[in-house]
């Protein structure tokens, strides 16, 4: 997420220190992966809004935030080349691509990513459906040749 | 939920690509870690098991004292050899 190895280390460290000072707040209410998972990505996020403050993390935080007129197909995304995916995945808003990554990779629920992100379930299948529009339009771009 | 099956998975296959390509995670930041676990607990101690009976004792030299005000009460009127107003026992010789 944040694109830089000693950044990453850096970070681990203050997460871990974090993580450390917090675990009396940890209310089992989540699984302890989701919490550590939550704490991680917002540590990520604040410090991506500190590091570039005008840019939006998410694709609906944009000023012309992508139009949705249908889902685009979970496939679509799959099957994706994985060179051309990681191409889609450096080129899409952070906020995006941890959103998918969380969904694809990691195999989280919907409930579980509202946990995280700290908002409701219908705002996360939004933010999905935006991202994946937003990697949609940026494959079609840079890949016009390889329309699915 | 997504498919987790890595063959149909291209985010799946990118994990593993990456995982692969990932150099070790670094000794140092474990040692920095487990440094700053350590120093915190220690600070957690002393505030703990010293910081409180220190407070405690500065507190009795000035005139103070750490017992809740009732038994401190108590404490003071036995000091002042006031023995009578021992409300504990009622007057059948039951104590309460």
């Amino acid at each position: 997420m944040l694109k830089d190895e000693a950044l990453a280390q850096d970070a681990t460290q203050e997460i871990f220190t974090k993580i450390f000072l917090n675990l009396a707040k940890f209310s089992e209410r989540s699984k302890f992966s989701t919490w550590v998972y939550s704490i991680t990505y917002n540590f990520c996020i604040d410090f991506l809004r500190k590091r570039k403050k005008s840019k939006a993390l998410f694709s609906d935080e944009m000023e012309n935030p992508p139009d949705i007129v249908d889902d685009v197909p979970d496939s679509e995304l799959l099957e994706m080349e994985v060179v051309k995916l990681k191409k889609v995945l450096e080129l899409i808003p952070t906020g995006d691509k941890a959103i998918l990554l969380m969904k694809y990779q990691d195999d989280m629920s919907i409930r579980e990513i509202a946990g995280v992100l700290d908002k409701s379930e219908s705002a996360i299948k939004m933010k999905i459906k935006r991202a994946k529009h937003k990697a949609q339009n940026v494959y079609r771009d840079i890949f016009p040749t390889n329309l699915n | 939920m997504a498919s987790a099956n890595s063959n149909n998975n291209s985010f799946k296959k990118l994990e593993e690509i990456e995982k692969s390509q990932a150099p070790q995670p670094s000794p140092q930041t474990e040692k920095n870690v487990m440094g700053t676990a350590r120093n915190i607990g220690f600070i957690g101690n002393v505030l703990e098991l010293y910081l409180s009976k220190a407070l405690g004792m500065i507190s009795a030299l000035f005139g103070g004292s750490d017992l809740p005000a009732d038994q401190a009460e108590d404490v003071e009127d036995l000091r002042n050899g006031n023995f009578d107003n021992d409300s504990t026992i009622e007057p059948g010789g039951r104590a309460n």
